[in-house]
């Protein structure tokens, strides 16, 4: 099963790679995407079995893995409308948009399917290999700043957790585990040398912490995300933040399984709060809508760290938080997007009425923003609540009032940018060279993923199934949650 | 003074050089002679017990650090034209400071660390550690992103360099995969600098600075 997971996208992105026929290009991408999503769902029904050495689905894989699937369909056809407003004379570059795009598709997957630890550090390194070129897309001069910063920054901070794998083999051989299989290392976690597990677990949220955007080691983030093209920076905002956090995750589980659950709560807790208020200090005032829902994806990072940070019934809110938060953003950047397009602008202040100009993306755009703050009856409803909840009720007071005013404050930032976009007086759009109106318009390709996404995030927030619940509970379980 | 000693020293020397020149090609040769040491010592370790896979490994990893990426650097120095660094942000009398200090504190740390046994081992770690620490310190006090670029290259051959000294011996497979992550994110690297070249006409990394709030 894991290995259909990893060779279906691999191979679809060799074979674009290989094809460079435009259409054909994106039929593979749409296609590959859509039996990803197939397969994920064939995985929900077969038994976990996360025993294996190297490969295998455990709940926790598996949640993400559902998260990072069903946001790359609705990215994949969206793309397949995005690459279809770029003129004809592209077509060398779109093959190499569909391969890279299959790619980190393909390495997103094995993050999620590794459970060992060094081929988990190959997994998230090959996700910056494979999401920069993505990256710098557009060839512009901002562009290959962006990458530049993506690049560099990230593989220095996954250097590190590279360091913190040899101090857990260290740790672990120290205390006579062949291997860095997960379930081996969990299994004896009692003999694993505890210096080393906290040096392990320290540069492994360093390492992984720059690629999850963790304050202060995001410095990289809103660049790459608001410079890659939208479909892009939907999935490296809505997937690959999470993937870094299973990266956490998983060193986590280690740490809960050998007592020392409180290192991993004081850090989180200290690194989500400061990466809230430093995302709430750039949202307000944020003058370009690309940057803006970066940070937020900052916000929420940090608040998925807090609510980890929380145990008890935080955990699985932060679990099911993190892929709430994929569907919710990849569609706000989805939109965002729409309205680049629309516009020829990445400021707030030049985008306004939307409304009467591409009503179907503005309404969605009001959507956005109302599902990221946390409104009924969206799954970050759920989710936020459940945190905040779960503070009062064990005793952080402080927590749950800071959160609340930080939540508020971001809140508000984005209202404030966010509607005038959308409602706004009707601008006067001066036409541009060689746009035939053909861009501006809304079409299906460009807003039904984005209605898709939406209806995800709302019919979840309404009927959580319930092998999704007894999942969220089994992997909370493993880092010092409870039901 | 045994063979692994030499090699080591021959480790710092080179991590010194880097604090106190501003000559790209000498980075580029100083992360060849890592390179080259670090392959000479993992000979050295397995030379009683070398199978195969070890060799393969061995072969493998100074191939790719000794000689692909260096050249490959070398060529991208060559293609931009870039001598020296504009302008280092750390001057050379402070940096030779910062080197002795960084030094220090990968012996210091050293001291700290249990498991750490017998004196080649913990000269070992110590020498990985502060090639780290070099590589970090390419990475933000050099303002050419060519220097960055070797920067994470050092970062990498300390962080091989630790793993080398704790004996972990992991399966070739990952080995090589680790590597190949390695050397990629170098050639994506190389494939950048190009571009940052043709758009700012100009290596300095202070001219990256248009993305902002």
């Amino acid at each position: 099963m894991e290995l259909w997971l990893l060779a279906v996208p691999t191979a679809g992105g060799l074979l674009a790679a290989a094809i460079r026929n435009a259409s054909i290009n994106r039929s593979i991408l749409v296609a590959v995407a859509l039996v990803h999503l197939v397969l994920v769902g064939v995985a929900w029904t077969l038994p976990l079995d996360p025993g294996g050495h190297w490969l295998g689905l455990d709940e926790l894989g598996l949640l993400l893995l559902t998260g990072v699937s069903a946001l790359f369909l609705p990215v994949a056809i969206y793309s397949v409308g995005y690459l279809a407003r770029r003129s004809a004379r592209h077509t060398a570059t779109d093959s190499l948009f569909v391969t890279c795009m299959l790619f980190f598709l393909g390495t997103m997957t094995l993050v999620t399917v590794a459970q060992q630890f060094e081929l988990l550090w190959v997994a998230v390194e090959a996700t910056t290999l494979a999401s920069a070129p993505l990256i710098y897309f557009h060839h512009s001069k901002h562009a290959v700043e962006a990458t530049w910063k993506y690049l560099i920054i990230c593989s220095v901070g996954i250097a590190l957790a590279l360091l913190g794998t040899v101090f857990l083999a260290v740790s672990a051989s120290s205390g006579g585990i062949e291997g860095l299989s997960l379930s081996a290392l969990t299994r004896d976690a009692a003999s694993l040398q505890p210096t080393y597990l906290r040096l392990a677990f320290v540069l492994f949220v360093v390492g992984y912490g720059t690629k999850m955007g963790l304050a202060p080691m995001h410095t990289w983030l809103p660049d790459a995300h608001s410079e890659a093209p939208s479909p892009v920076s939907a999935l490296l905002s809505g997937a690959s933040l999470a993937c870094a956090f299973l990266g956490i995750l998983r060193v986590g589980q280690l740490c809960f399984a050998a007592g020392m659950g409180d290192l991993v709560q004081d850090v989180m807790l200290f690194l989500g709060m400061v990466s809230l208020v430093v995302a709430v200090v750039y949202i307000v005032g944020q003058k370009d809508f690309k940057r803006l829902l970066a940070y937020s994806s900052v916000e929420h990072m940090g608040l998925a760290a807090v609510g980890l940070s929380l145990g008890g019934s935080a955990v699985k809110f932060a679990l099911l938080h993190v892929v709430g938060h994929a569907f919710v953003k990849g569609m706000a950047f989805l939109a965002a997007g729409n309205l680049l397009s629309a516009f020829h602008s990445k400021r707030v202040s030049q985008v306004t009425g939307a409304i009467s100009v591409v009503p179907g993306t503005a309404v969605m755009w009001l959507a956005a923003l109302f599902l990221l703050a946390g409104a009924p009856p969206g799954l970050l409803f759920i989710t936020k609540l459940g945190i905040l909840r779960s503070a009062l009720d064990s005793g952080h007071i402080a927590v749950a009032l800071l959160l609340a005013l930080l939540l508020t404050l971001a809140f508000a930032g984005l209202a404030a940018a966010m509607l005038p976009m959308a409602l706004g007086q009707r601008p006067e759009l001066k036409p541009k060279e060689g746009d035939d109106g053909r861009q501006r318009q809304d079409n299906w390709l460009v807003l039904a993923p984005l209605v898709a996404l939406a209806a995800m995030a709302v019919t979840l927030g309404l009927f959580l199934p319930d092998a999704a619940m007894q999942l969220l509970h089994k992997a909370s379980s493993l880092l010092g949650g409870r039901p | 003074m045994n063979s692994v000693d030499l090699l080591l020293a021959c480790m710092v020397l080179a991590n010194v050089y880097l604090f106190l020149t501003s000559r790209i090609m000498v980075f580029v040769k100083v992360a060849a002679v890592q390179g080259a040491a670090l392959g000479a010592l993992s000979l050295l370790q397995h030379f009683s017990d070398l199978d195969a896979r070890m060799a393969v490994m061995i072969v493998a990893s100074t191939v790719v650090k000794a000689g692909l990426l260096p050249w490959f650097f070398a060529r991208t120095v060559r293609d931009t034209g870039l001598k020296r660094e504009v302008e280092p942000v750390v001057g050379f009398v402070l940096s030779s400071l910062l080197a002795a200090a960084l030094l220090g504190l990968a012996v210091w740390i050293v001291g700290y660390l249990p498991l750490v046994t017998g004196s080649t081992m913990q000269r070992m770690v110590a020498v990985g550690l502060f090639t780290l620490f070099s590589g970090i310190f390419l990475c933000v006090a050099r303002s050419s992103i060519l220097s960055q670029a070797i920067g994470y290259l050092v970062l990498e051959n300390g962080v091989f360099l630790v793993g080398m000294a704790y004996q972990g011996e992991a399966p070739v497979l990952v080995e090589l995969g680790v590597l190949l992550a390695v050397a990629v994110a170098v050639f994506l690297m190389a494939v950048m600098i190009h571009s940052v070249r043709r758009e700012y006409s100009s290596l300095d990394a202070d001219r990256l600075r248009e993305l902002r709030d």
